[in-house]
């Protein structure tokens, strides 16, 4: 397992995208401590890591192709609804599309 | 003042029907009840759309039991028109253009939606402190927590601003607010009820639940809401029952199981003793009650596991909150998408919801999968695995739903918890599992109420009523509002 640093816990933050606040990091960091020592019960628990991971609380799904049925479109003006700047009928976003490398 | 709202929806059904009172006084009275709204419990309002429905509505039939009946929704679930948030800034300015499943379903058996309630920001904690628009407060004592995530859903309903409110339940965020406002909390069979348009948080522990404040009520919504979505995979497409039946004819099973250890542990002797009376009288009405050895090490399992497997998921699921399309618009020389998520992001969530994420992601990192999130599910079949085992030798599982009042606001603390506290965790065996699960007034510590809650085994949510039905029998305490106290 990857050693908890405040540099690791700031490259996790920053590939979720998000900075963390002024001290935050320290926070997490002290927080960790306690996520780590909870892991290490959980894995002293007898048995535990032969049991099979459990995603979903029963296997009761059954996986069905949907019928292609055509559906009606949103409507334009509900579409509007969603953005405070627009131009005619049309949803003026941010220009976010860059040369990533810039 | 009499309040109307503040009555039972099978009550309300029967004046509805004799003509004694229309959809359009409901409404307009539980608009002003939202209106005088004193413990923050409000999102967002859609009164000219709820006005608009009940004039619409001018007869109500003897088997339209939930026609013309006004309800609020938590601010998670998408209704289109109306601003959905999750009380998270990263949402502001969302208007869904669709209707989750649940809210089509009720809307088209005639209920009417006053508004959205506050919750936890991203239905992620259990105090009603984390809304972006501030704490909601508990009716009972304005210093204390309401509980959470759906705290707005819990408070409205006890303050009788309308009698049912819908909330969502990922660890105990309907059952354990419904413990401390003094009403009744029910979340289903995972599965029974489709999750599509359901911000999700841990989809595999995520249940759309509800709050009434009598268990006839809350048998009656599950039969309009209960069935299977193609919308949503993970929707059971096992039939639906008609589960007020399981309540008006009395189908219970024989067997009402505690685990020794909880019922040793509670702190409060107010609540030990309303606990232990509770079970005599269960006893003495025909049951048979069994004190059970769940294992000590599962049970201090239960916090951990919760929180790795929900931090990730919640990590994962929340990845599509881009702040592009709406969230706070940042300002400034912006010249990439990334820089654009990373400001919007950084204003959007709040540092708990950070650190929560940092936590499920750094679980997620393939050189700690296996040691992090693998080894919670792994604890979490052992888990279920021994309540199965439990459930293979009583029918009902039975427990307090708070153990001591709930926490003073200035006293909370956003660290993680150094201590596994079993009996704060307890009611998450019925998300790991998929267990229906309900919650019911049991009493008062200081003028503070607590509950009881009960859990039964998977698709019996019927018969979880009917017992449910005779405990609210014994206690004597249903249809409580903090206004009727």
């Amino acid at each position: 397992m990857i050693k908890v640093t405040l540099d690791v816990i700031n490259k996790c933050a920053s590939s979720l995208k998000f900075r963390l606040s002024e001290g935050q990091d320290k926070l997490i960091l002290s927080d960790f401590d306690t996520v780590l020592a909870q892991i290490d019960y959980l894995k002293s628990i007898p048995g535990v890591d032969q049991m099979q991971e459990m995603t979903f609380p029963y296997k009761d799904h059954q996986h069905k192709m949907r019928e292609d049925k055509p559906v009606k479109p949103v409507k334009t003006t509900d579409l509007l609804k969603n953005s405070n700047t627009k131009i005619g009928n049309q949803i003026k976003l941010p220009k976010v599309v860059g040369n990533e490398n810039e | 003042m009499s309040n109307l709202n503040s009555l039972s929806i099978h009550e309300l059904h029967k004046r509805l029907v004799s003509g004694e009172i229309t959809a359009l006084d409901l409404t307009k009275e539980a608009i002003e009840n939202c209106k005088s709204d004193s413990c923050n419990c409000l999102e967002a309002t859609c009164y000219e759309e709820a006005l608009k429905k009940a004039k619409s509505i001018t007869e109500v039939k003897e088997d339209e039991i939930l026609k013309g009946i006004p309800y609020l929704a938590k601010d998670n679930y998408s209704t289109k028109g109306v601003e959905t948030t999750a009380s998270s800034n990263i949402l502001n300015g969302y208007v869904p253009l669709f209707d989750a499943t649940v809210i089509s379903k009720l809307n088209r058996r005639g209920m009417i939606l006053i508004g959205k309630t506050s919750m936890d920001e991203l239905a992620m904690g259990g105090t009603g402190t984390t809304s972006h628009k501030g704490a909601t407060l508990n009716p009972y004592d304005k210093e204390r927590i309401s509980g959470g995530s759906s705290s707005g859903s819990a408070v409205s309903i006890a303050l009788g601003m309308v009698p049912f409110t819908l909330g969502s339940d990922t660890g105990d965020s309907v059952r354990k607010p419904a413990s401390y406002n003094q009403v009744v909390g029910f979340k289903p069979t995972w599965g029974r009820v489709s999750r599509y348009g359901l911000f999700p948080f841990a989809p595999s522990l995520d249940c759309p639940s509800y709050f009434t404040r009598n268990v006839l009520d809350s048998a009656y919504i599950l039969s309009a809401i209960a069935g299977h979505d193609e919308k949503d995979m993970s929707s059971s497409r096992r039939k639906k029952d008609v589960y007020e039946k399981f309540v008006k004819h009395h189908r219970t099973l024989p067997k009402v199981g505690y685990f020794k250890a909880v019922k040793d542990s509670i702190p409060s002797s107010k609540v030990r003793r309303a606990f232990d009376d509770l079970l005599k009288k269960i006893e003495k009405a025909g049951y048979q009650v069994i004190a059970y050895d769940y294992p000590i090490e599962l049970l201090n399992a239960l916090y951990p596991t919760y929180m790795i497997i929900s931090c990730a998921e919640a990590t994962s699921n929340n990845a599509n909150l881009d702040g592009i399309r709406f969230g706070p618009k940042p300002q400034g020389d912006i010249k990439t998408y990334s820089e654009y998520m990373l400001e919007a992001r950084t204003a959007g969530f709040s540092d708990l919801i950070k650190r929560r994420f940092v936590i499920g992601s750094f679980s997620l990192l393939s050189e700690n999968v296996y040691e992090m999130f693998s080894r919670a599910q792994k604890a979490r079949r052992m888990i279920v695995d021994n309540l199965n085992k439990f459930f293979d030798k009583a029918d009902y599982f039975i427990t307090p739903a708070s153990f001591s009042k709930p926490k003073k606001i200035n006293e909370l603390s956003a660290a993680w918890s150094k201590t596994s506290d079993f009996l704060e965790n307890i009611m998450t065996l019925a998300n790991f599992g998929g267990n229906p699960s309900i919650t019911l007034p049991l009493g008062e510590e200081d003028s503070l109420p607590f509950g009881v809650n009960i859990t039964g085994r998977i698709f019996e949510d019927g018969s979880l009523f009917a017992f449910a039905s005779d405990v609210e029998k014994i206690t004597g305490i249903k249809d409580v509002t903090v206004r009727c106290r």
